[in-house]
């Protein structure tokens, strides 16, 4: 049984890893720490394995899987939160670890055994089945500096593979070996699972888990986005990354806004094709220019005061029994960088189901449609206004935690504020009255909603609102 | 408690890691483990060389004399030298799998501790043909062996820890070392000290341990209570010294490295 109670990790990333005495001297008499920056890599984590269950963590790099595996077994220690475990764990996060090439197998398969936790006794139980399984035959008795790769990693896996803990942890080293090695590999994880054993994986390998496992957990920058069967968690997961990619390209448009015209210009000049290719054109630019980690904070916060309002809105559509009534969205402070937009969504299903009474029908829409990149994105942000078909207008706001970095850094150099939360608003229409009474250029193609995102001085805010709302249709 | 029954899991690692130690130092050389008598035999025939033919120290039986304080100090410095990268090169192990951290050093020392009994092979030999019969004092003697062990692994903790961060402490200690070793009374006898020095040395742990191997090996006479008292002071400060940065930097470890 493993249960994670709200478990977060953070780590440092050393600004200057190096220093040399002079500097540590200097920087010593002056008072001066090393500086680092604090990335949290999970945040607010809590499920429950129970015995025999066969679970499998997915989502894309870095998005904090084998983080929390190494938090389960116990390598790192978790900066918030608590890990409850019981029964033996057995890890597979690197093969072979503790190998010495100078030692026999034997004396390395013992020694490894030992490093998991079982006792001597243990192993030379199993000491003939490990052989076996590696099929490394009488190589087991020469030094294994003398084995090949192959034959290294085997027999790092059939020491892990032939021990017999109650949990077992695996982090993304099922490619051992021929097919028929990891066919092998399978069945035993098969038997382990018939014989009642709690087993995790991480894993990019989808179809394999998808039959495996029972239970996925779908991690996305450090948070749960889903946990439940196999189906929904991959297909969320396929979704997701789909939606990470046009996110991206959504963000990246503020900063590289010129050179992706320069570029699309040249492009068509190239070649003359129509809109689909200026979305691959915007695509090849968004991934030469990353710059949108930035991403993260701004959905967190409006994350939050989303499923804050949700909560009130459910409240009071409870009492309005059945009737309409106004949200007022605005009022909604910001309470803590807490969770995640998914986060949002949980929340919104709790409070109303799949269909709220009263609840104005494009929010569902909104929300509901995530496959649609610009509705993603459109709702990460604070003042949440709607316009009906007509578009939203939003207030992006930046966390000061985050100035240093990409959009967020761009936004407070043109701005210059000195607030705590720096807020900048835009426009996301597909309608080009709207963006003309605004102020902006009018939108040669609807789909590039990159060319839309700009940064607005705040005092402009309380016009743009209103401009929208007399245009809205309701 | 926890802490307890984690290390009796763990045990067989413990056990295996000082046997890998002890299996590969000499590993693809011929001689082997008999470097591990040469050496000091070495080490002493070119001390009494120098010190007992050259600079004419006055002292009884030079070479056993040398011999009963050199063995303690290699032990010591071997150790530490070591066992000061055993956590920051160890980062794949540490990162890969879970077990109580202090195993690394710990198995360094043990595996030092096995090189230093067996020098044992030819101490007592050769103190008898030096006319030194063993008293029945020398039944004191895995006791002492046992307190320095613990000394060693306070400061071994410590320096292993710091090694983690800083990692020029390499080579302070390579400075810190030899002084430490001229300024411990191993190759003259501490009688040659003026009396105003003495307490600075007697504040010198290593001189504490250096004299009681002396007096069970050489006088056959158990170390006076004041000793014993110092010894045990020294090896509980060094082992709350060396806990302590160890269990700040614990936590952190697997990330750090």
């Amino acid at each position: 049984m493993i249960e994670a109670l709200d478990v977060s990790k953070k780590f440092r990333v050393w600004e200057d890893r190096s220093l040399s005495v002079k500097e540590t001297a200097i920087n010593f008499l002056k008072g001066k720490k090393r500086s680092f920056r604090e990335v949290w890599a999970l945040r607010n984590i809590s499920f429950k394995i129970r015995e025999g269950e066969s679970i499998a963590f997915i989502g894309e790099n870095g998005s904090g899987k084998s983080t929390l595996l190494k938090l389960l077994y116990g390598i790192y220690v978790p900066d918030g939160g608590k890990i409850i475990t019981k029964g033996k764990i057995s890890a597979l996060l690197e093969l072979g670890v503790g190998f010495h090439p100078d030692l026999t197998g034997e004396e390395n398969i013992f020694l490894n055994g030992s490093m998991l936790g079982f006792d001597q006794k243990e192993m030379r139980k199993r000491f003939e089945e490990i052989v076996s399984f590696s099929e490394i035959g009488d190589f087991v008795y020469s030094p294994i500096r003398t084995y090949s790769t192959g034959m290294w990693m085997r027999l790092g896996f059939s020491v892990a593979m032939c021990v017999d803990p109650d949990i077992l942890l695996i982090d993304e080293v099922l490619a051992v070996g021929d097919e028929a090695f990891q066919k092998k590999c399978l069945s035993r994880l098969e038997e382990f699972k018939s014989a009642g054993k709690t087993i995790i994986i991480v894993s990019h390998a989808l179809p394999m888990v998808q039959k495996f496992c029972d239970r996925i957990i779908l991690l996305h920058e450090g948070r749960i986005v889903v946990d439940g069967e196999p189906e929904g968690s991959i297909e969320r997961y396929h979704s997701l990354l789909s939606l990470g990619r046009e996110v991206k390209v959504t963000d990246g448009g503020g900063e590289t806004e010129t050179l992706m015209e320069e570029k699309a210009v040249e492009k068509r000049g190239e070649e003359e094709k129509g809109e689909g290719n200026e979305r691959v054109i915007i695509e090849e630019i968004a991934e030469e220019h990353p710059c949108s980690n930035i991403c993260e904070p701004v959905e967190a916060v409006a994350a939050q005061v989303f499923g804050e309002s949700l909560e009130k809105a459910g409240e009071e559509i409870s009492k309005s029994e059945g009737n309409e009534i106004e949200l007022d969205l605005e009022k909604v402070k910001i309470i803590e960088i807490h969770d995640s937009l998914f986060f949002a969504g949980k929340l919104f299903r709790e409070a109303f189901g799949d269909s709220p009474p009263a609840f104005p029908r494009n929010y569902i829409a909104l929300y509901e449609d995530s496959k649609n990149p610009s509705t993603f994105h459109v709702l990460g942000f604070i003042h949440l206004q709607p316009l009906g078909e007509m578009g939203l207008v939003g207030g992006l706001c930046v966390d000061r935690q985050w100035r240093g970095r990409g959009l967020g850094k761009m936004l407070l150099d043109s701005m210059d504020h000195q607030d705590e939360w720096i807020k900048a608003l835009f426009l996301y229409t597909r309608d080009q009255r709207i963006a003309e009474k605004c102020g902006y250029e009018s939108l040669p193609h609807p789909p590039l909603m990159a060319k839309w995102i700009r940064p607005l001085p705040l005092e402009k805010k309380e016009k743009m609102i209103s401009i929208a709302m007399s245009i809205a249709p309701f | 408690m926890e802490k307890i029954k984690e290390f009796i899991i763990f045990k067989d690692l413990l056990k295996n890691l000082v046997s890998r130690d002890f299996k590969t130092r000499y590993k693809r050389s011929y001689l082997g483990i008999l470097w591990s008598l040469l050496n000091p035999l070495f080490i002493i025939i070119v001390y009494t060389l120098a010190f007992d033919y050259i600079i004419k120290m006055r002292v009884r039986d030079f070479p056993m004399f040398f011999m009963c304080a050199y063995l303690p100090w290699s032990y010591f410095t071997a150790s530490l030298s070591l066992s000061l990268a055993s956590l920051s090169d160890s980062g794949y192990l540490i990162k890969a799998v879970y077990f109580p951290r202090e195993i690394l050093p710990l198995s360094i020392v043990l595996s030092c501790l096995l090189h230093f009994l067996i020098t044992f092979i030819f101490v007592f030999p050769i103190l008898m043909i030096f006319g030194y019969f063993p008293h029945w004092a020398v039944l004191s003697l895995p006791v002492i062996v046992l307190l320095q062990s613990l000394f060693i692994f306070g400061v071994c903790l410590l320096l292993s820890s710091i090694h983690v961060l800083f990692r020029d402490i390499r080579y302070i200690l390579d400075v810190i070392l030899t002084v430490w070793f001229w300024l411990t009374p191993i190759v003259y006898p501490i009688a040659l000290i003026p009396d105003r020095y003495l307490i600075f040395y007697k504040l010198n742990p290593m001189t504490i341990f250096v004299t009681a191997y002396r007096e069970v090996l050489l006088n056959g006479e158990l170390p006076i209570p004041v000793y014993w008292i110092a010894i045990l002071i020294a090896t509980s400060v060094s082992l709350l010294v060396g806990y302590f940065p160890f269990m700040k930097i614990r936590k952190r470890l697997a990330e750090e490295i």
